[in-house]
C-alpha cells in the first residue's frame, strides 16, 4: 500500500514538474547597460499567462504553470524603450531568452481619463456634463436639462428636485445674478467640464451652521474657456406667413472672458423672431420691471398667454455689459448695465360669462390687438465680501421702464379705442452686514432703501367720438433697517433677537378726468417687528428646530387716517436629517396682513374702458395659518429623486371681494363682512437616470382642494375647488443615433357653487424624435397636441408641429427652423375664476421659416 | 497649548519639509490620481474626502505625492487641509533598491518609515474594460491585508501604481478595495521632465511600518478623533497659530508647520497587517 502511495506522488511530481516551465533571461541597452523595470510579458494570444519586470541588473524570471504546447509571445515594454516582442516554444523546462532594447524616441502620449458621471462630495454634487450630453446639444441649457433632478422650465429657471436655484456661479463666482440665461443660453455645452449642484447651500459663510434649503449651481469651465475671450455670433433671416413682420431676422453677438480674477459676458442682439433678444435679460431672482402705486392701480390691456404655441408678433432688443473682479479670494466687486426694449401685440377673442345679482349671467364678447412697448435701462454696482467670520454687501442699483400700450377693443360690436402711456424709475441701495464672533454670536445690520416714482401715467379711452382719461402718479420712499443677535447658548441652543423697522412713505394721486374724480393720499406706513425666537440642534445635528415670536406693530398714517395695531405671527420650523440624501422638513406659522394705502382710493378709478374700480375705505385685515412639511430623498448614485410635499392654508379675512356687472360694465368692491378660506395641496414628484441609455425618466403628481367664498351684488357664494395635475416625461437615447423625447399632462379642475358645478380637463402630448443620420446633423421634429375642454360638452383639438435641421460644422451650427408647421392660428381655452367663467380664443402665429447660423468665436 | 493669533493674507510653508534634496531619478511622465475615502464625519454622517496625487514615474524610482506638493504650493487651504486629514503618505519606491520610503505627517510630528518594495500576488482576469479610450484589464490582489482590484492599461506600459500600489504590466488606472472605502482613479497624464528625490529628514520620526501602523490604529482609530482630532497631543508640544488666509481662518501649528485639524473624520487605514 505505502509503495503504490510512492508511485502515486512520484507520477504527480513528475507530471507537474513537465508543466511548470521557467523563462529567465536579460534585459540590455544598446549600450550594454542592464535595463530595470521592464515589463516581461508571457502571452498566448490575448491571454497573459505571466509577467514580471526587470530587476537593477535587467534580469527577470518568468514562471507558468500549465505551460502551453505551442509558440507563445514574449513581450518586453518599457516607457522609454521601444515594444519588443520574441516568440518562444517552450519544450525546455528553462528557457532563456535576453533581449536589447532601443530607446523610444517618441514620448508616450498623454491622456485625460473621463471622470465618473457623478461624483458626492457633502452636498455637493459634481456632475461630469460630457457624460450626460446628447449629440444635438448645443448650449449649456441643453445639457442642464438631460442631469438626474434638473429641470428647466420654457423660461430658463432652473430648479433642482423642484427647487428652484438660488444662485448661479460660474467658476464660484456670482456675475449675473438672476439673468443667468445669459449664461446658460451662450456658454457652449462643450466648454463645461462640470455642473455642481449644491444642497443646503448658503449664500452667507458666516450662517454655515445654520441649516439651509437652498440650492445653488456652480459651473466648471474647461480650460479652452480661461483666460481668452469667446463667445459667439447669431444671425438669421425668415419668413412668416401671416403677421405683422412677414420677414423675420435675429442678430447678436455675444462675447465672454473668464479668468481666475475676472469675468465678463457682454451681449447685443436685436429681432423679430419670437424672443430672441428677450430671453436672455430675463430675471429669474425676480426686478425685471419697477411696480409702483400707480403702475400696480393702472396695468396694461394684455391679459394671458395661451400655454401652446408662438402667439406674440415680437420686436426686441437688449445689450448688456457685466462683469465681475475679484478683489482678493473672498470680495468681489460686480457691475451690471442693461438695456432692453420689447414689443409685442397679438390677437385675442375673449369671451367673458359673469354671474349677475338676480342669477342670469351676461357674457361680454371682445376682439383685441393689445401692443406694448417697454424700454428698460438698469445700471448695478454690488460689492460683496464674503468670508467666514464677517459679510459685508452694499448693491446699488438704478432702473427705468417707459411703457406706451394700445387696447384698441371691439366689444359687443362697439368700438373702442384705449391707450396707456407711464414712465417710472427707480433708485435703490441695500447694505448688509454680518459678523460672527469666535464663540459663535451672529449678529447682522441690513439696511435696504429705495425711491421708486412714476411722475406720469395717463390712460386714455374714446368711444363714440367721446374721449376720456384717468391719469396717476406715484411717489414711494421705502426704508428698512433690520438687526439681529444669535446668541449660542451651549452647544444645542442658540438664542436670536432679530428687530427690524420698515417705514414707507407714499404719494399717490389719481385724476378722472370725466367726472373730475380724484384721490390723493399721503402718508407713512411703519412696521416696527421684533422677533425673538430660538434655535435647537441635536448633538448629532440631525433635528434642528427654530421658532419665532413674530411681535409686530402695523401702522397706516393716511390723510386723516391713523391705524395701529399690534399683532403677534408666532412661527416654527422643523428639519430632520436622517441622511445626507433624506431629508424631512415641516414649517407652521401665524401671517397677519394689513391693508394699504390702496383701500383709501374711495373715489372711482377708470381702469379699463369697462373697468371703474373703487376701494371701500375699509383697511383690510386677513389671518392666515399656514402649514407645509415635505421629504426629499435622492440616492444620487443610483441617479434617482423623489420629494414629497404637503401643505394646508386656513385663512379668514375681515372684507369680502365683490362684484357688481351692470350691461357691460364690471365694478368691484369690498364688503366688510368676515370671511374664511381653506386651501389643501399635495405633490410628488420623481426623476430616474439610466446613464447607459442616456435616458431620463420624470413624473409628478399633485393634487389639491380648497374654498373661499365671493360676493355678487351682496349675494354670497361658497366656492368650492378642487383639481389634479399628473404629468410624465421621458427622454430616451435606443440607439446612437436616435434620440426620443415624451411628455404627457393631464389636468382636471372643478369648481362648484350654489347648484352648479363647472369642470375643465385638459391634455397635452407633447413629443421629439431627433434623429442623427451622421453625428453633426440633428434632424428633429416635435409636436403638441392639446385636448381642451370648452364648455360642458365641447372641446377642443389642436396639433402643432415643429422641425429643425441643425448641422455642428468646425465652430459653425447652421439651423434650419419650421414653426407651426399645420399653420394652426388659434389656440382656445376656459378657465373658472370661481363664479365667472372666460374663454379665451388667442391667435398664433403663421407658419414661419427660419435659417439661423451661431458660429463660435 | 498656546495660541497665537495671526492675520496675514497667505501663508507659505512647506508641508512636506524636505531635509534632503538627493536627485536620485528624473521623470518619464507624471499620472494624477484622485483619491477618495468613504468615511464618516464626527456626526456619523457619511462622507467622501477627496485629495489630488501625483505619480512623478521614472526609469528608476516613482514618487507618490499630493498635487500640492508636486505644485510646490504651501499656502493653507482646504485642500491641504484634506490632505491633512486624509493621512495619506509621501511614497518614493525606488525599484532599483527595491525599497520603499514613506513619510507621514501626524500632528504634531512626521514620521519616517523604510520598507522592502512589497510584492503584490496579483491575479490577472479576463475581465477587460475600456476607459477614455483606453483598453484596461482587471486584476485582483492582497496588499497589507486589504484586497485590492485594479485597473491596468498596456498602452501605458509602466509597472507604477499610486501609493503603494504597483508591479502591474501597465500603468494602473483605476484601483479600489474590496471594501470600497479607497479609491484611486487617474485622470489625466503629462509628459514632463522633473527630479525625482530622496525624501527623509534627520527631523523625523523613525518607525517600522508596523509600528507605525499600530500607532495610528491606536491614535486616529480612537472613536474621540473625530470630534477632538489632537485630543493625544500634549500639553506645550507646538503652538498653535491662527491664520486667516483671504478671510477664512486655519489653525496651523508654530513649530510643526502643519495644519491642525478641528474636526476630522473616522480614521480609515490602508494597512491592516
Amino acid at each position: 500500500m505505502k509503495r503504490l502511495l510512492y508511485i502515486i506522488l512520484y507520477m504527480m511530481l513528475v507530471a507537474s514538474a513537465s508543466a511548470q516551465v521557467k523563462v529567465m533571461g536579460r534585459v540590455i541597452d544598446l549600450q550594454q547597460k542592464p535595463v530595470s523595470d521592464v515589463i516581461v510579458k508571457l502571452g498566448s494570444g490575448s491571454k497573459t499567462l505571466a509577467f514580471t519586470s526587470s530587476n537593477a541588473q535587467g534580469v527577470y524570471s518568468l514562471e507558468v504553470k500549465n505551460a502551453p504546447t505551442g509558440e507563445v509571445s514574449l513581450q518586453f515594454t518599457h516607457i522609454s524603450y521601444e515594444k519588443e516582442s520574441e516568440r518562444v516554444t517552450l519544450k525546455e523546462k528553462v528557457t532563456k531568452v535576453d533581449m536589447i532594447l532601443t530607446p523610444k524616441s517618441i514620448s508616450l502620449k498623454e491622456v485625460t481619463v473621463k471622470p465618473d458621471p457623478l461624483r458626492q462630495k457633502g452636498d455637493t454634487l459634481s456632475h461630469n456634463l460630457a457624460s450626460f450630453l446628447g449629440k444635438g446639444d448645443v448650449t449649456l441649457e441643453d445639457g442642464l436639462k438631460r442631469l438626474p433632478g434638473v429641470d428647466v422650465a420654457q423660461s430658463g429657471a432652473i430648479s433642482y428636485m423642484g427647487k428652484p436655484i438660488s444662485q448661479f456661479n460660474i467658476e464660484g463666482l456670482d456675475m449675473l445674478g438672476g439673468k443667468y440665461n445669459l449664461a446658460t443660453r451662450n456658454i457652449p455645452a462643450d466648454y463645461v467640464t462640470q455642473v455642481e449642484i449644491v444642497r443646503n447651500h448658503h449664500s452667507r459663510r458666516v450662517e454655515k451652521d445654520v441649516p439651509s434649503n437652498e440650492v445653488s449651481m456652480n459651473i466648471r469651465l474647461s480650460n479652452k474657456a480661461k483666460f481668452k475671450p469667446f463667445g459667439q455670433e447669431e444671425a438669421g433671416a425668415g419668413y412668416m406667413e401671416d403677421g405683422n413682420d412677414r420677414i423675420q431676422t435675429l442678430l447678436g453677438v455675444t462675447g465672454m472672458m473668464f479668468t481666475d480674477k475676472f469675468q465678463t459676458i457682454c451681449s447685443l442682439k436685436g429681432g423679430n423672431y419670437k424672443n430672441f433678444a428677450r430671453t436672455d435679460m430675463y430675471d429669474h431672482f425676480g426686478g425685471n420691471v419697477i411696480s409702483t402705486p400707480a403702475t400696480n392701480l393702472f396695468g396694461g390691456f394684455d391679459s394671458g398667454a395661451p400655454p401652446q404655441g408662438e402667439y406674440l408678433y415680437q420686436r426686441n432688443g437688449m445689450a448688456t455689459l457685466n462683469g465681475i473682479y475679484k478683489l482678493d479670494s473672498v470680495t468681489t466687486v460686480k457691475v451690471n448695465a442693461d438695456y432692453s426694449y420689447h414689443r409685442a401685440t397679438h390677437d385675442i377673442s375673449q369671451s367673458s360669462t359673469y354671474l349677475s345679482g338676480d342669477g342670469s349671467y351676461m357674457t361680454v364678447t371682445e376682439q383685441t390687438s393689445p401692443l406694448s412697448k417697454v424700454h428698460l435701462p438698469k445700471l448695478s454696482v454690488n460689492y460683496l465680501k464674503n468670508a467666514d467670520r464677517v459679510y459685508l454687501s452694499d448693491v446699488f442699483f438704478l432702473k427705468g421702464m417707459f411703457e406706451q400700450n394700445e387696447g384698441d377693443v371691439v366689444a359687443n360690436e362697439k368700438e373702442i379705442r384705449q391707450r396707456r402711456r407711464s414712465s417710472s424709475f427707480e433708485i435703490d441701495n441695500s447694505f448688509y452686514w454680518s459678523d460672527r464672533t469666535q464663540k459663535g454670536t451672529v449678529r447682522y445690520v441690513s439696511v435696504p432703501i429705495s425711491f421708486k416714482r412714476t411722475p406720469t401715467l395717463r390712460l386714455s379711452f374714446n368711444q363714440d367720438g367721446n374721449g376720456y382719461a384717468q391719469t396717476a402718479q406715484s411717489s414711494t420712499l421705502k426704508m428698512n433697517v433690520h438687526t439681529s443677535f444669535t446668541i449660542p447658548i451651549g452647544k444645542a441652543f442658540k438664542v436670536r433677537l432679530p428687530v427690524a423697522l420698515n417705514a414707507t412713505y407714499d404719494d399717490l394721486e389719481t385724476y378722472r378726468e370725466v367726472t373730475g374724480e380724484r384721490n390723493k393720499i399721503r402718508g407713512w406706513a411703519f412696521d416696527p417687528t421684533m422677533n425673538p425666537g430660538f434655535e435647537i440642534h441635536s448633538r448629532n445635528r440631525r433635528f434642528y428646530m427654530s421658532a419665532g415670536l413674530g411681535a409686530a406693530l402695523k401702522g397706516l398714517y393716511y390723510n386723516r387716517l391713523n391705524y395701529t395695531k399690534p399683532v403677534l405671527n408666532p412661527s416654527m420650523g422643523i428639519n430632520y436629517t436622517f441622511s445626507a440624501n433624506s431629508k424631512l422638513q415641516f414649517s407652521t406659522g401665524y401671517t397677519t396682513q394689513i391693508g394699504d394705502m390702496m383701500t383709501l382710493l374711495t373715489e372711482p378709478m377708470q381702469v379699463d374702458y369697462r373697468t371703474v374700480r373703487t376701494s371701500s375705505g375699509i383697511i383690510g385685515e386677513s389671518n392666515t395659518w399656514h402649514t407645509s412639511g415635505d421629504w426629499k430623498w435622492q440616492l444620487p448614485m443610483q441617479y434617482f429623486t423623489l420629494s414629497l410635499a404637503a401643505s394646508h392654508s386656513e385663512g379668514k379675512r375681515n372684507t369680502l371681494y365683490s362684484q357688481s356687472v351692470s350691461g357691460i360694465d364690471v365694478s368691484s368692491s369690498a364688503l366688510l363682512r368676515d370671511t374664511r378660506s381653506r386651501s389643501s395641496n399635495f405633490s410628488v414628484a420623481t426623476t430616474k437616470n439610466f446613464p447607459s441609455l442616456f435616458a431620463k425618466l420624470g413624473a409628478d403628481v399633485s393634487y389639491g382642494f380648497g374654498d373661499s367664498e365671493q360676493a355678487v351684488n351682496s349675494d354670497i357664494f361658497k366656492v368650492r375647488s378642487s383639481n389634479y395635475n399628473l404629468h410624465g416625461n421621458a427622454s430616451v437615447t435606443p440607439i446612437q443615433w436616435l434620440e426620443l423625447r415624451y411628455d404627457i399632462r393631464y389636468g382636471w379642475s372643478r369648481s362648484r357653487y350654489s347648484e352648479e358645478s363647472n369642470t375643465v380637463t385638459s391634455l397635452t402630448h407633447s413629443g421629439a424624435i431627433h434623429v442623427f443620420p451622421i453625428a453633426t446633423l440633428d434632424l428633429s421634429l416635435d409636436y403638441d397636441h392639446v385636448r381642451r375642454q370648452i364648455t360642458t360638452d365641447t372641446y377642443k383639438r389642436m396639433s402643432l408641429f415643429n422641425a429643425s435641421a441643425q448641422y455642428k460644422w468646425k465652430q459653425c451650427v447652421l439651423r434650419l427652423e419650421l414653426t407651426n408647421l399645420l399653420n394652426q392660428r388659434s389656440y382656445s381655452y376656459t378657465v373658472f375664476d370661481g363664479i365667472n367663467a372666460y374663454t379665451y380664443d388667442y391667435g398664433l402665429c403663421g407658419r414661419t421659416t427660419m435659417l439661423r447660423v451661431t458660429f463660435k468665436l | 497649548m498656546r495660541k497665537i493669533l495671526v492675520t496675514m493674507m497667505t501663508l507659505v510653508f512647506a508641508i512636506a519639509v524636505q531635509g534632503q534634496t538627493e536627485t536620485i531619478d528624473s521623470t518619464q511622465f507624471v499620472a494624477f490620481y484622485n483619491y477618495t475615502i468613504q468615511t464618516q464625519d464626527d456626526e456619523g454622517q457619511n462622507v467622501t474626502d477627496s485629495i489630488r496625487l501625483a505619480l512623478l514615474v521614472g526609469t528608476r524610482a516613482t514618487y507618490c505625492t499630493t498635487v500640492l506638493s508636486y505644485n510646490k504650493d504651501g499656502r493653507a487651504s482646504q485642500e491641504m487641509l484634506d490632505a491633512f486629514s486624509m493621512h495619506f503618505q509621501n511614497v518614493l519606491t525606488d525599484v532599483e533598491k527595491s525599497s520603499v520610503v514613506a513619510v507621514e505627517p501626524i500632528y504634531p510630528y512626521r514620521y519616517e518609515t523604510h520598507e522592502p518594495m512589497a510584492k503584490v500576488d496579483w491575479t490577472l482576469t479576463e475581465d477587460t474594460l475600456t476607459i477614455s479610450g483606453l483598453p484596461c484589464h482587471r486584476t485582483t490582489g492582497k496588499l497589507y491585508g486589504k484586497q485590492w482590484t485594479a485597473w491596468y492599461t498596456e498602452e501605458m506600459p509602466s509597472s507604477a501604481g499610486p501609493w503603494k500600489l504597483r508591479g502591474l504590466p501597465g500603468l494602473i488606472i483605476k484601483a479600489e478595495d474590496a471594501e470600497g472605502i479607497h479609491c484611486f482613479t487617474l485622470y489625466e497624464t503629462k509628459n514632463e521632465v522633473i527630479d525625482i528625490n530622496m525624501i527623509g529628514s534627520p527631523e523625523y520620526q523613525k518607525l517600522s511600518r508596523k509600528k507605525l501602523m499600530e500607532f495610528k490604529k491606536k491614535t486616529l482609530g480612537n472613536p474621540r478623533y473625530p470630534k477632538e482630532p489632537t485630543y493625544y497631543v500634549p500639553e506645550g508640544a507646538d503652538e498653535v497659530l491662527e491664520v486667516n488666509v483671504n478671510g477664512t481662518f486655519y489653525s496651523v501649528g508654530y513649530n510643526s508647520h502643519m495644519m491642525i485639524l478641528q474636526k476630522s473624520h473616522v480614521y480609515q487605514p490602508l494597512e491592516l497587517e
